[in-house]
């Protein structure tokens, strides 16, 4: 049975949480004040990864698609993980529109996407087929060169002259409602994700020890998010950050110190291209194995290329355009797939168990 | 009717806010179905 060590899990919860988070720029409706809006959402976001984590204390050795049966039943309890392994391939099919856009508006304008999709995708299979174990190992790897990048890229902003930091102030000048349209939904709900996490805990060396690494790692995306966005904004200014695609992206291009060092555009899909490769590969992971855990199938690597197959051909038919793909993020995805799937239903799942727990204890 | 096959697509989400949740729904209950179904024969 493959193992992770608890190292490897914050390594990996990091890279999931941060996806294409940062890229997109996280907070940006709260507009100067993204970076408070980040703070507050990591703070209650971390809540959510509570609930979760003490599910998983109740139902020791057991992931998220094997929660519901137990509970619920055969019949309800498997429409139920179902609905989860459904959901995981349609946010797989979210990635790869995600680059879709990216890599055609950035650096590949007149390469179909469809080529550098497969190609990417191939990698995915080639990842997922060598285990989590494989994934963990290079996430380490990967772990300290991306964040000496991200060092280096400080240095060469502040280098670059092009910091204002007045354009921070005044702190929560729009007042406090904007700075909630940051936190609610899409801030709190970008964490509520981590629940898919629960496919891999089963398999961590220290499972007693999952919450402290969990909370670690959602603490270090919340720092790497506040300084983002405070790096943004007084690069950029308020309403660029608001308004654009890709602020990470913008904040980047702007570099140029001595005239020397510019042009360092290629870094920011770096960022994205490292972040969705491994976002990606555990999103496969937690489909192809929990259709394993559902189905009578003993092997889960025969279900790795139809799950990219209707990942890959859903993802480039998804949005005709980036606003489309967007306006789906943020206007449909928090209230009516986030909420009842990340929210509600997990909250319920935590009562049940707490009160059958408790029961079984007592008798 | 056509449009009920593509509910992830804006327009239709526009008009029908729930089609994408209905949609993971309805394909689960039919996954899940065809899972007890093998389940079944694979016992049997």
């Amino acid at each position: 049975m493959e193992r992770i060590s608890n190292y490897q899990l914050y390594i990996l919860t990091v890279f999931f949480q941060t996806g294409t988070n940062i890229v997109f720029g996280f907070g940006a409706v709260a507009g100067r004040d993204a970076w408070i809006s980040s703070l507050i959402s990591t703070c209650v976001g971390a809540l959510l990864v509570l609930l979760y984590v003490s599910i998983m204390h109740m139902n020791p050795g057991l992931s998220l698609i094997q929660w519901w049966p137990k509970y619920f039943g055969k019949w309800i309890g498997s429409i139920i993980s179902w609905m989860y392994i459904v959901l995981i391939v349609y946010q797989i099919s979210r990635e790869v529109g995600d680059l879709k856009f990216l890599i055609s508006i950035t650096i590949l304008p007149k390469t179909s996407s469809l080529i550098f999709l497969s190609v990417f995708m191939l990698l995915i299979i080639y990842s997922v087929y060598s285990g989590v174990e494989v994934i963990a190992r290079v996430a380490q790897i990967v772990f300290y060169l991306l964040v000496s990048l991200v060092i280096i890229e400080m240095i060469f902003l502040y280098g670059s002259k092009i910091m204002d930091f007045s354009r921070l102030m005044p702190i929560a000048g729009e007042g406090w409602h904007t700075i909630a349209k940051g936190v609610w939904p899409i801030g709190i709900l970008s964490f509520s994700e981590g629940i898919e996490l629960a496919m891999i805990w089963p398999l961590v060396k220290k499972p007693e020890k999952i919450l402290k690494t969990t909370l670690m790692s959602i603490f270090t995306f919340g720092f790497f998010l506040t300084i983002f966005d405070v790096l943004a904004v007084a690069a950029l200014g308020s309403s660029i950050f608001k308004n654009s695609f890709y602020p990470l992206y913008t904040l980047i291009q702007q570099i140029s110190v001595g005239q020397f060092i510019t042009n360092l555009d290629a870094i920011g899909v770096l960022y994205l291209l490292t972040n969705v490769f491994f976002r990606m590969s555990l999103y496969m992971f937690a489909a192809v194995r929990g259709i394993q855990q559902i189905t009578p199938v003993k092997n889960s690597i025969i279900f790795i290329l139809p799950v990219s197959i209707i990942s890959l051909c859903w993802g480039i038919i998804m949005s005709p355009n980036i606003s489309e793909h967007i306006e789906v993020a943020v206007k449909y995805f928090p209230y009516n797939l986030s909420t009842p799937l990340f929210v509600a239903l997990p909250f319920i799942l935590f009562i049940v168990s707490f009160i059958r727990t408790k029961k079984y204890k007592v008798m | 009717m056509k449009e009920f096959l593509f509910p992830w697509q804006i327009h239709v989400l526009k008009k029908y806010p729930l089609a994408l949740i209905v949609f993971i729904i309805v394909v689960s209950i039919v996954l899940a179905i065809i899972t007890w179904i093998k389940e079944k024969s694979h016992n049997h």
